[in-house]
């Protein structure tokens, strides 16, 4: 049973440490930075998880802590990788990064970013950035939080 | 087999840097420092089983936490060349006007 734990815990970290390999390949030659969010992703979810879920296989859920905190970490990067991935690609897609494709056109198919009345948070920042930019413009005038 | 572990993940390591070197846009960096961070993660998780350590994944998970909360950080002041937001910076306008990024 502990040779059969072994070889399983083996496995996995390999595994796990395999994907990280390759998202850190894709994470250098993917041509774009939407498509190296989708490499970096990987190691996020597969890599991470199957290294700690051979670790776990190491430890034992036992009475010292050691496989519980490191469920913990699983769980903690399964939460916030998704939300920082998403954080990122919104702002990059708002600073007017156009995402890559083959043929050189980009894809018609955008996110709800050209239409400010579907999404109230790009509306909002929009009209902030717009205010301080009247603000630059007019800079004696120190009213200017009309926007929020 | 903790040990190929840890080799792998150095050249994750590696090649992050390399993209966080190169990378064209400031959001390649940010990508790349992210998977950076998550690597380092589980080095560290991994160096604590190498040499025995039980207190390694403490700092690891606090790394986690630390990683997360750096790179909202870095978006936002990014986006709005002030870690407080749009308003804010409008308000610090008046007093300091040439120290503005953008």
């Amino acid at each position: 049973m502990t040779l059969f734990l072994d070889i399983l815990s083996w496995a996995c970290i390999v595994t796990g440490g395999v994907f990280c390999l390759l998202s850190g390949i894709g994470l250098v030659r993917l041509p774009d930075v939407f498509t190296r969010m989708h490499a970096a992703s990987l190691a996020d979810t597969l890599g991470a998880g199957l290294v700690l879920l051979g670790l776990v296989l190491q430890a034992g859920v036992g009475a010292d802590l050691v496989g519980i905190k490191l469920i913990l970490i699983l769980v903690f990067l399964l939460f916030t990788s998704p939300v920082a991935t998403h954080a990122l690609a919104h702002a990059a897609l708002l600073d007017g990064l156009v995402p890559w494709s083959r043929d050189g056109h980009a894809p018609k198919a955008r996110l709800a970013s050209e239409d400010p009345d579907e999404d109230g948070f790009l509306a909002d920042t929009r009209d902030d950035r717009s205010a301080a930019e009247a603000e630059t413009d007019a800079l004696p005038s120190p009213v200017g939080t009309e926007a929020r | 087999m903790i040990t190929t572990g840890c080799l792998l993940v150095l050249m994750t390591l590696a090649l992050a840097l390399l993209r966080a070197v190169r990378g064209p846009t400031v959001y390649d960096r940010i990508v790349a420092v992210n998977a950076f961070g998550t690597m380092t993660v589980l080095l560290l998780v991994l160096l604590g089983f190498l040499t025995d350590r039980p207190e390694f994944q403490d700092i690891a998970l606090l790394y986690a936490l630390i990683n997360f909360a750096g790179t909202i950080a870095v978006l936002k002041f990014v986006k709005y060349s002030n870690l407080a937001g749009p308003s804010a910076a409008a308000d610090h306008r008046p007093r300091s006007e040439g120290d503005r990024i953008s």
